[in-house]
Formats: C-alpha cells, sequence, structure tokens
C-alpha cells in the first residue's frame, strides 16, 4: 500500500514537474523577441557556442581519428580500406556528431546554464528582476534557450567536419590511405538530405531537449547549495539520457525504414 | 467676415515673410521703424516687459508648488490615504500556516515597520505585497487596485511603481554598480545614454557611492551592496520601497547610514516605506507606524511611543528580547523525562 502511495505520489510530481517546465518553455517563448534582447542572445551565444568550441573541436578531432584507426584495421582485412572515408564521415554526420555533441554541451554548457540560473534563484536576482518589473523569462531564460538552439547544431557541424580531417589525418598521412579515393568515394557516398541535413535535424532536436532541461533545472531549482548542485548533476543525467533515447528514435525514423 | 479673413491672410503673410520682406512691407504701412528714439524706447520696454514676465511667471511657480503643498498636506491630514491595504489575509505555504486573517494598512509617504521574531514570514508579506506570491483568502490593495486578481499586465505595470531592497541586495554578479543602477532605466524608458548616466550618478550620490559606480558587486562590502541595491531600486522613482531585513548583520556605522537613508529617502522623495526587520532600537526611531506580527496575526500596532507602553506581554517580550514568555524559547517536544525513557514524539 505504501509503495502504490510512494508511486503515485511521485508520478504526479514528475507530471507537475513536467507541466511547469512545458509553461516554463511556452513563457519564454511566446514573448514577442525585442530589438533589445538581440545582444542578450549574442552575448549567450559566446557563452555557451564560442566557448564551448575547443573541447567541440579536440573531441571531434580525436573522435575522427580513432574511427580511422578503428576502421582502418577492419577494412584492411577485406582490401577495402578506401572505403574508410564514407565510413568515417557517415558515422559522424549520421550518429556522432550530434549525438557526442549534444552530450559534451550537456556536459560543458547546460550544467553552466543550470547552475548559472540556480545561482541568480538562491541570490534572489530572479526575485528581484520579477519586483523591477522584468521578466526573468524573457530577460533571463529566452536568450539562452535560443542561444543553446542556435549554437548546438553548429557545434555539431564544426564536430563532423574536424572528425573527418581528423580521420583523413590518420587513414591517409599515417597509414597510407589513398586521398583522392578518401574524398571522392566520401563525395559519391554521402548524401546530402539523408545524411547531412538528417544529422542537422537531429542536431536541432537535441538542442531544444538539452537547453529545455538545462534551464528549466536552474530556474526550478531549489535555492540552497545542495538543490543547485542536485539541479546541475539531473541537467547532465538527464539530458544525455534524453539524447541517447531520442537519437534511437530519431534513427528509426530516418533511416530504419527505407 | 471679409475684412478678418484678409487680415488673417495679411499675419500669416507676416509670419511667412523673411525679415527684409518684412521690414519693407512695414515701411510701406508707414510705421516709424527706422526712427532712432522709436527703437530705444521699444527696447527698453522690451527689456520692462521681459522683467515683469519672468517675475510674474517666478510668483507662478511659488504659488502653484505653495498651494500643491497645502493640498498634500492638507489631503494627508484630512484622510489618512493608504498606499497598501491589506484586508483579512490568509496565506499557507503546504500545511502551515503562516498568515490567519490579517489586517494592515499602509499610509501613504510615511514610514510602516513590520516587525516580528524570525521566521514568521516577514518576507512573505512582502512577496504578497509584490504580487509574486497568491494568498489563499482575503485581498491587497495597491493604490486602490487590488494585486490579488490583477491581470499579469496590470501586475508588471503596476510593479514599476513599487521596489523592493532584498536583504542580499541581489545585485546582478555580472553587471558593475553602474549597470546595475541603470538596469531598470534601461528597461523601461527610452532615455539617451548621458541622461541615463546623469540619473545614475545622481542615484548613487545620494547613497554615497558615486565612486564606486565602476566597482563590481563582487567587490563591494554587505552594507555597500545594500546601499547599490538601494540606488537601483530607487531609479525608477517609486511610490512605494519595500525594506527586508535592511539592517540583518550590519556594523553599526553602516546600520546608522541605512537609518538615515531611509528617513531621508523617504522624506525627500516623498516615498512610502516599509521596513520588515527585528531590529527594534533602529525601527523604533524612524518608523512612522509599526505592526508586530506575531502568531499568524497582527498582536500589536501603533505608533513608537503607543508600542513602547503596550501592555501586551508578547510586545513587551519582544521590544526587550527576553528569552523566555509567550513565545516559548522550547521548540515543541515532549517532555524531557519522557524523552529520557525513549519517547522520541
Amino acid at each position: 500500500m505504501r509503495f502504490l502511495q510512494s508511486l503515485g505520489a511521485s508520478t504526479i510530481s514528475k507530471l507537475t514537474a513536467i507541466g511547469r517546465a512545458t509553461l516554463m518553455l511556452f513563457g519564454a517563448l511566446v514573448a514577442v523577441p525585442r530589438v533589445k534582447n538581440i545582444p542578450l542572445v549574442i552575448q549567450q551565444l559566446y557563452v555557451v557556442g564560442v566557448q564551448s568550441l575547443l573541447i567541440i573541436m579536440v573531441s571531434g578531432l580525436f573522435i575522427g581519428m580513432v574511427m580511422a584507426l578503428q576502421g582502418y584495421t577492419i577494412l584492411v582485412d577485406y582490401g577495402a580500406e578506401g572505403s574508410l572515408g564514407p565510413m568515417v564521415a557517415l558515422s559522424l554526420l549520421r550518429e556522432l556528431g550530434p549525438v557526442v555533441t549534444a552530450l559534451l554541451f550537456a556536459g560543458r554548457a547546460g550544467s553552466a546554464l543550470t547552475a548559472e540560473i540556480g545561482l541568480m534563484k538562491a541570490t534572489e536576482q530572479l526575485s528581484s528582476l520579477e519586483m523591477m518589473a522584468v521578466d526573468p523569462l524573457r530577460r533571463i531564460v529566452a536568450p539562452r534557450f535560443w542561444a543553446g538552439m542556435l549554437a548546438m547544431p553548429m557545434l555539431a557541424v564544426i564536430f563532423s567536419a574536424i572528425g573527418i580531417l581528423g580521420g583523413h589525418l590518420v587513414g591517409v598521412d599515417w597509414l597510407g590511405v589513398d586521398s583522392g579515393s578518401y574524398w571522392s568515394i566520401m563525395q559519391s557516398t554521402v548524401d546530402w538530405n539523408q545524411d547531412v541535413i538528417n544529422g542537422v535535424i537531429k542536431s536541432v532536436v537535441f538542442a531544444l531537449v538539452v537547453t529545455w532541461i538545462a534551464i528549466f533545472k536552474g530556474y526550478d531549482s531549489i535555492p540552497t547549495s545542495e538543490g543547485i548542485s542536485k539541479a546541475t548533476t539531473e541537467t547532465v543525467v538527464y539530458s544525455s539520457l534524453a539524447v541517447l533515447g531520442l537519437d534511437f528514435v530519431l534513427t528509426a525514423l530516418m533511416f530504419g525504414i527505407e | 467676415m471679409n475684412h478678418s479673413s484678409s487680415s488673417n491672410i495679411t499675419c500669416n503673410f507676416l509670419t511667412l515673410a523673411s525679415d527684409s520682406k518684412k521690414r519693407t512691407m512695414l515701411k510701406n504701412l508707414n510705421l516709424p521703424l527706422i526712427s532712432g528714439s522709436v527703437t530705444v524706447r521699444r527696447h527698453e520696454f522690451c527689456i520692462a516687459f521681459g522683467q515683469f514676465k519672468s517675475n510674474l511667471h517666478n510668483a507662478f511657480c511659488i504659488l502653484r508648488v505653495f498651494m500643491q503643498r497645502c493640498l498634500v498636506e492638507g489631503r494627508q491630514q484630512n484622510t489618512m490615504e493608504h498606499l497598501v491595504e491589506i484586508d483579512n489575509l490568509t496565506f499557507s505555504r503546504g500545511d502551515r500556516v503562516i498568515y490567519d486573517g490579517i489586517t494592515l494598512n499602509v499610509p501613504k509617504g510615511k514610514i510602516t515597520a513590520v516587525m516580528g521574531p524570525s521566521g514568521i514570514g516577514k518576507t512573505t508579506l512582502l512577496r504578497l505585497i509584490g504580487g509574486q506570491l497568491i494568498p489563499d483568502e482575503g485581498d491587497i490593495l495597491f493604490d486602490k487596485e487590488s494585486i490579488v486578481s490583477m491581470s499579469r499586465k496590470a501586475l508588471y505595470k503596476a510593479r514599476r511603481k513599487m521596489s523592493m531592497l532584498f536583504q542580499s541586495g541581489a545585485l546582478f554578479t555580472d553587471m558593475t554598480v553602474f549597470d546595475n543602477v541603470a538596469f531598470p532605466l534601461k528597461e523601461h524608458t527610452n532615455l539617451a545614454d548621458d541622461v541615463i548616466a546623469t540619473i545614475v550618478a545622481l542615484k548613487l550620490q545620494a547613497v554615497g557611492l558615486r565612486g564606486a559606480a565602476d566597482l563590481m558587486p563582487s567587490e563591494l562590502s554587505g552594507g555597500m551592496a545594500r546601499r547599490a541595491a538601494l540606488a537601483r531600486a530607487i531609479a525608477l522613482d517609486p511610490d512605494l520601497i519595500m525594506y527586508d531585513e535592511p539592517f540583518a548583520g550590519q556594523d553599526p556605522i553602516s546600520m546608522g547610514v541605512l537609518v538615515k537613508l531611509i528617513r531621508e529617502l523617504n522624506d525627500a522623495l516623498n516615498l512610502t516605506s516599509i521596513v520588515v526587520t527585528h531590529d527594534v532600537k533602529e525601527v523604533l526611531t524612524i518608523a512612522d507606524y509599526i505592526y508586530i506580527l506575531a502568531d499568524k496575526r497582527v498582536i500589536g500596532e501603533g505608533t513608537a511611543q503607543q508600542i513602547r507602553d503596550s501592555d501586551s506581554e508578547l510586545v513587551q517580550q519582544f521590544l526587550n528580547g527576553k528569552a523566555d514568555g509567550p513565545v516559548p524559547f522550547h521548540y515543541p517536544a515532549p517532555e524531557l523525562e519522557k524523552s529520557f525513557l525513549g519517547e522520541r514524539k
């Protein structure tokens, strides 16, 4: 009986949290974008986007290099090392680019967003904004949301591009795959709509989910040091799980049924 | 009819015509414009008339200010107007009842203090007035309008007329003191940057922090941060300012500065102030009217003298800081003997 009770209570609290999150997103998005707020979005774009560039580029490079190394050892047994280019490019564009970028973004920028908004709440900055007749959803939450939505697809594309170059470095320069076949087979195999655009769509969806979770967890956090640390952890955990789960769903929709 | 319309046309023509044309036209009308003596006399007349006009204007200004003051004072004396009226308010958080039907009025232009032991929800009261929380029952009127039933848009409009000084100051940590004070002006007005700079300088001068304009909030001491926040709170010249524990954790000097600022700003800017605090001594010196809250209701109200003379035990315990009394020293618990015998609850 007690088990049922606690199950019910936790379900209700989860559902109300989802409701609150939707309301928050709605409140932030329904705001008419004002010219005044564009500098805020650009500022946040710098914080979540430009400052994440280094980790994204380094990870992209190494993942591309590892892919080429692993791919080469398998492909060379079948004498198919010429297909290294499309292998690296397709796995990056379709899967690893959007997914790993989203995971890194959740750890690098998402946690920072949660902690920042949570601390603003704890230090009464959000309350004081409200008392100054400035809607914190518009002033604080909306610019961060849009910055995340804009930054992540761009980061994912950069990640894939650097990864392909890393693959080239290992495969062609170190392991001696023919450079011409690396690029030309890649060009003939990779389809713009099927691979590149689908990858970008994935990453837009991940951007929505990760940024939403991050700002909601911050906005809804319990304004104590314990509460904020819990919210930050939850941001990373929930958004990572959501990204991996959604990735399967999106892949099934995009590539599953031909 | 015909005549008037033609003279109108002449007038319009005269105003439209350039100076040289006017001269020739007036010459044709045989007016003695060139004559030296007439010019001198006209000049003198202009000066005299100008002086007369400015004197008259000054007299009118003085008269107007005087009449306004008379009106304001008369109004204050005749009917004690209330800026904030709280009527039979009940509010609870979860199962815990915080207020049970309290009624409280804040007179316009005065400093009203709300005192009470910690943890009875004094800050909650300010949040209720600011419309950040919604009461279970009862009504809160701000300037005769109900905060509770206001639309969101109207609430945001009303909030421009009130401001709140938070206990932590709540300065934006990513902006300098200057930008913090300029923030509400930039958000709510279309003033030019140099005008905003002037206003900010004046507000910071009022709290004595003009020299600290370029510091970041992290570089300020607690008292300075609170003063900077005060400058921000008065940036838009609000009608009402709410102070949440302004004296908590302040050294005697900054406490003195804050007491002085609250009093002086209230009188100079014709504000209405609500001070929520438990610092008895400071409040009794500055407050015009005092409410003491405890046990979910108002247990005492009046001027400082009336409060001092109150015969309520609870009020006296609070004023004199007695450890035990109607507000018990012990948190509710079973008897000590029983707890030794293993009974916890």
